[in-house]
């Protein structure tokens, strides 16, 4: 699909071009900061608050070019589409050659869609946020453009920079907007990602040299004989970093700590997209650039995906801050996407890409749910709650579908992409496949039992004053998940056939690679 | 019939689910718009009515169940036309992943018809009598929307033609089960149950969906139909082949194995039976269509439907036979005990459910079936009969009724027939279906035969003490409402129940009395049959030997349960307390057997939770972040021993240059 016209770049950049128009606005007196602070309804009788409206009209047009461009993407040619690409840094004599290359192929789509979805989502539920307004919502466009690029970038120079990039406005936005431990979870955050990077950047560099250029399209395993790491090395650097993001057990003590402390939008971007991140580089990168090494290495992630489904099951259980049970939740959900890549074939592969495409809905619209609680509440330790569901029944409905999502319950769409996991990685992986069904026993533990002791149960009087979902932001947010949710599982192929076209090369290199070790000896 | 109408079936209570759905979000909303918008038009407010009103919910569901009623009952005439042969009506892709291609489609057979009538039929019933029962709660349009769900879920599991989908409309099921069982989720007790009944019965489904997985994963098809042909094939040198499609012996059983968990999940049977009697925390017409009819004999359906499965191993077929054997006579003795007349007739529909089991385990399918459609009726009819006793007496407890009989005649005629149905007298449902099902027995397992045979012994017995305490006697004053709920003002008159509820009582009566003329002549078997690959002619078995011998054990238990009562106070003088005679026994049998502590205090809570779990958060947070934190700290520790390097003097920098520059000048000198 080729509009003639740099869509793509487009895309990705006009989040960018919000942050310059919020940029250009007169910033807040101070007086007027404390008066909104102060006095009581201020905000409301001021003048209309720009950046917000502002970040909506432009999160609302990226959403919509990522629509279109899903709509028009050619289901019929696999391989990359609205490519833009030229070069960047050509130095042929000690072969860095770096392109600007932009594309999206059947993996990648959905999960463009996704992230310009959420991030909509995002600027929504910060709809009654007023603390420094101006930036946070700059910051909320400055993430939107970073995860846009990693899932678009052709190039690893790019995607390395974009990768960085999401770390500055996540940084910023948990210490200035988050709540609890902030400046420490925001911290934690950012080193233990950079942690990682270093190995990332590493791989990628001898990935790089060793080809005579950083186009993922163009490197291959064969050309990486020279690099001055060994393949298995490059791989196991690139997959502590994806590791860390996905994150897998016991990479992962991050993700409660930044999820908790972070503001609603950001947990629900965090967990929407930002872990999508590792996913996505292990079949893109890791799996397509090095099949061979990742063939071999089936066993090992299969493993590393049973444990985090089962152990990150039981912790989340004996969790009491219900934003921090639902954190530790992701950690037993992404191990699923670990044990769909390790099957090695295009149902599990395709089922792991699904998995990360719902868990981005399902996650983001149970971190919605609880931080309109939490606005409501203000506490979000389960022990405090009862009976929720008498004075805030609409966002009861919404929580108690939001959590029959999250344990998988057919019809929505979570419960699609685990049983195409479960099908497809079984034949190859029978004993951690077997083991990985208690996790879907255990979901459903964790997650009834925290709707019981919060939202079910007597009256509780302290309670009475809440007010329910009454603002069109909520409903409109509450509603378009419901809807999306709904409509992947009850009509899976929008999205399965392109992530089906998006796996089958990488299933391709494998069983050619494979065949070939076994035909060689 | 065309495909279509089956969709259409389907399609209808779906429909009237999204109505209830959109009343019932409705009412929530226009509670607080005086809140959120001051400026709301009044004007509207007639139309807001109009999808807020209560009917809203009750009548289109109503409506759509009785049209798709008619056409289940003209697919039934169909169907028995063709001999309950299978009509192979379509099959849609939903979606591919690779190699696993998910259809969606129907099957329609003898058995399918059968089941579409039972389950359309008797939701049609309760939900008339639920317009009655849940009139005035605040939750009756979120009732109906969960019962228009439910039903959709139910018919799509009957419909299923791949076993994917049926696993899908299994899980359904068993959501709506856990919305109705928690519907009143402000009791404690009622939210909890909810929960376990999920837990318990998700247990079992793990077992199924294994099954799927590795039926899948060995023969590459999860067709039904396919896979029964291949089960039915018989093994050749322990391998099952035809059609292109292979599997092993051991696979097979496994795969029946799973079938078999997921079965005993869903109509609780030993061990995972604690769920059902904590369900009747439900509303009373949600047990008797979820927890007696329908939802609970999909675990008899799912066998049926896979029996050459079943019976493609001895292992499986035995296993479910004894399962089955055991579950009847056990769950016959707790039902003895129980106090709560919902109680009661929960561990009489697990004790129920478990003759089905055993007799499809020794290869009774049609008498399962059988018993299947007629226990749907009475067992439902029993259950709505002691929703009409809790709707004037406010209580559960049969220590608190008494005396009924009289005060609420049509109540009393239709519990007494269902009662004297479900002990299995002539010429009543119950006594054909259950004597089929005890003459096979006594054909082809002795041993499950007897366990059969005294399970229908204390069938007569416990009903009749039900009864007894119920209808019988001086009345005991019933219970007044708890504050907050729903129910009739003055317990001490009790009286009959309106139309809306005594006519599907008397209704189900009718079905309960004709309905086993059926299988005279064999005409009900040969239906069911046609749904096995290879289908036979039905044929009406008759042992005098059974009909004498069943019919005088359950009139002498009966009747000995009648003297008990009747001079309860006469067998207290003599020492005995309850109905046995050894006190230990007695505890025994009221604290369930100990399975229910087991199961929850014992290894939920205390193994699980307080063990497993513990120790495991304590791990994550003490060593894995523990780790980190400490790696960080030691950084910085380190960071802060090397910074008086960094101290931004020149003096040190130069110093710094002059030393390095000394050490390099000695090394390139020295070596």
């Amino acid at each position: 699909m080729d509009p003639g016209f740099p869509v793509l770049s487009l895309l990705i950049f006009l989040p960018l071009l919000g942050v310059l128009l919020i940029a250009l606005l007169p910033g807040r007196h101070t007086r007027t900061e404390w008066l909104v602070q102060n006095a009581p309804g201020y905000a409301t009788r001021g003048a209309v608050d720009y950046p917000k409206w502002i970040a909506l009209g432009i999160s609302l047009g990226t959403l919509i070019i990522a629509l279109v461009m899903f709509i028009i993407f050619d289901r019929s040619v696999s391989g990359f589409q609205f490519v833009d690409e030229f070069d960047w840094i050509s130095a042929e004599a000690v072969g860095f050659n770096v392109t600007y290359a932009f594309g999206v192929d059947g993996l990648s789509m959905p999960l463009v869609f996704l992230t310009a979805f959420l991030t909509v989502v995002g600027v929504l539920v910060s709809w009654r946020i007023d603390l420094r307004t101006k930036e946070y919502f700059a910051w909320l466009l400055v993430l939107e453009t970073s995860v846009l690029g990693v899932f678009t970038s052709l190039d690893l120079i790019f995607f390395f920079l974009f990768w960085e990039l999401e770390l500055i406005p996540m940084f910023l936005l948990i210490s200035i907007w988050g709540s609890g431990n902030r400046n420490y979870s925001a911290l934690k955050f950012v080193l233990y990602t950079v942690f990682g990077s270093a190995f990332m950047l590493a791989g990628f560099l001898a990935m790089g040299v060793a080809a005579d250029t950083f186009d993922i399209r163009e490197i291959r395993q064969d050309a990486l004989a020279a690099a001055f790491l060994p393949a298995p090395v490059i791989f196991a650097f690139i997959l502590i970093a994806f590791s860390i993001k996905l994150p897998v057990v016991p990479l992962h003590t991050w993700l409660p700590d930044a999820h908790t402390d972070a503001p609603t939008a950001v947990s629900v971007i965090l967990a929407g997209v930002l872990l999508k991140m590792g996913g996505y580089g292990i079949l893109r990168l890791l799996f397509t650039l090095m099949p061979e090494v990742g063939a071999d290495a089936d066993l090992a992630l299969a493993i590393i995906g049973v444990v985090s489904i089962v152990y990150g099951a039981i912790v989340t259980i004996r969790q009491t801050d219900l934003k921090r049970l639902i954190a530790y939740s992701s950690v037993s959900h992404m191990g699923f996407v670990l044990l769909g890549v390790s099957a090695l074939g295009v149902t599990g592969m395709s089922g792991a890409a699904m998995q990360l495409v719902t868990h981005g809905l399902i996650t983001g619209m149970l971190f919605v749910m609880v931080g309109l609680v939490y606005d409501r509440t203000h506490t979000r330790q389960i022990a405090d709650m009862r009976g929720l569901a008498h004075y805030i029944p609409l966002l009861g409905i919404g929580m108690v579908f939001a959590g029959l999502a999250g344990l998988g319950l057919p019809a929505l769409a979570g419960f699609v992409a685990e049983i195409t996991i479960f099908l497809g990685a079984f034949g190859s992986q029978t004993a951690p496949v077997s083991v990985a069904l208690l996790g879907v026993l255990l979901a459903a533990a964790y997650i009834l039992w925290a709707l019981q002791r919060t939202f079910f149960g007597p009256k509780d009087e302290k309670w009475s004053h809440l007010p329910d979902a009454n603002h069109w932001s909520e409903f409109t947010i509450i509603g378009a998940l419901m809807a999306l949710i709904v409509l992947l599982g009850v009509y899976p192929s929008i999205v399965m056939d392109l992530l089906e076209m998006g796996v089958e090369p990488i299933v391709h290199e494998i069983e050619a690679v494979v065949s070939a070790g076994a035909g060689g000896g | 019939m065309s495909e279509t109408i089956f969709w259409v079936i389907l399609f209808l209570p779906l429909t009237a689910f999204v109505l209830a759905g959109i009343s019932a979000v409705n009412q929530n909303l226009q509670r607080q718009i005086p809140e959120w918008d001051p400026n709301y038009p009044r004007s509207w407010k007639p139309i807001a009515d109009l999808f807020c009103g209560p009917r809203l919910a009750s009548t289109p569901l109503i409506i759509a169940l009785a049209v798709a009623f008619l056409l289940a009952v003209i697919n039934l005439i169909d169907s028995i036309g063709l001999r309950g042969l299978p009509l192979g009506i379509g099959t849609h892709e939903l979606f591919t992943a690779g190699e696993l291609v998910v259809n969606v489609g129907v099957r329609i057979d003898g058995l399918t018809s059968v089941m579409l009538v039972v389950v359309t039929g008797v939701s049609l019933l309760v939900q008339v009598y639920s317009t009655g029962y849940m009139d005035g709660d605040h939750g009756y349009r979120r009732y109906f929307a969960f019962m228009a769900l439910f039903t959709t879920s139910m018919l799509g599991l009957v419909l299923a033609d791949n076993l994917l989908m049926l696993f899908a409309f299994w899980e359904l099921v068993g959501l709506t089960s856990y919305l109705l069982i928690g519907f009143w989720f402000h009791r404690p007790a009622a939210a909890a149950a909810a929960k376990k009944a999920f837990l318990v019965t998700r247990l079992g489904d793990l077992g199924m969906l294994a099954a799927m997985i590795l039926i899948y994963s060995e023969t590459g098809t999860l067709d039904i139909a396919s896979i029964n042909v291949l089960a039915d094939s018989g093994a050749e040198a322990g391998m099952f082949a035809i059609n292109g499609l292979m599997i092993g012996q051991t696979a097979m059983t496994l795969f029946g194995l799973g079938l078999i968990a997921g079965a005993v999940g869903k109509s609780a049977q030993f061990p995972l039976h604690i769920w059902l009697p904590d369900a009747m925390e439900g509303p009373t017409p949600v047990s008797a269509l979820v927890h007696s009819a329908t939802m609970v004999a999909a675990g008899v359906y799912l066998l049926a439907r896979f029996f050459p499965v079943i019976h493609a191993s001895s292992t499986a077929s035995d296993l479910i036979a004894w399962i089955g054997a055991g579950t009847a006579l056990g769950a016959a003795l707790l039902a003895m005990v129980q106090v709560d007349i919902k109680r009661v007739l929960a561990y009489s529909t697990i004790s129920q459910l478990a003759y089905m089991m055993f007799a499809i385990g020794i290869g009774g399918y049609a008498a399962a079936v059988f018993h299947l459609m007629t226990h749907a009726f009475f067992k439902a009819m029993l259950f709505l009969g002691s929703g009409s006793v809790n709707h004037s007496t406010n209580t559960f407890d049969m220590r608190r009724m008494g005396g009924l009989r009289t005060l609420m005649p049509i109540t009393f005629l239709t519990f007494a027939v269902g009662t004297l149905s479900l002990a299995g007298i002539f010429p009543l449902s119950g006594f054909w279906s259950k004597d089929e099902i005890l003459i096979y027995a006594w054909d082809h397992n002795k041993g499950v035969f007897v366990l059969g045979l005294l399970a229908a012994g204390l069938t007569a017995a416990y009903m009749v003490r039900a009864v007894y305490m119920t209808f019988f006697g001086q009345y005991r004053g019933g219970e007044d409402v708890a504050p907050g709920e729903h129910g009739n003002e003055d317990p001490s008159h009790p009286h009959e129940s309106p139309r809306s509820m005594t006519m599907p009582l008397l209704i189900l009566m009718v079905i309960s009395v004709v309905a086993g003329f059926l299988t005279i002549g064999g005409e009900f078997q040969t239906w069911v049959y046609g749904a096995l690959p290879d289908p036979k002619e039905g044929s009406f078995h008759w042992s005098w030997g059974i009909f004498l011998g069943s019919t005088a054990l359950a009139l002498a238990a009966g009747g000995a349960a009648y003297m008990f009562m009747h001079h309860r106070d006469r067998v207290r003088s003599w020492g005995i307390g309850g109905i046995w005679p050894i006190p230990e026994a007695q505890k025994f049998a009221t604290e369930l057997f100990y399975l229910d502590s087991l199961a929850e205090n014992l290894l939920a809570r205390r193994v699980f939770y307080g063990w497993i779990a513990r120790s495991s958060a304590w791990f994550d947070a003490t060593i894995v972040d523990g780790v980190v934190n400490r790696a960080w700290r030691e950084g910085l520790t380190i960071s802060n021993g090397a910074r008086f390097v960094q101290n931004g003097w020149v003096q040190a920098g130069t110093l710094s240059i002059g030393l390095g520059g000394m050490i390099i000048w000695i090394a390139v000198v020295l070596f």
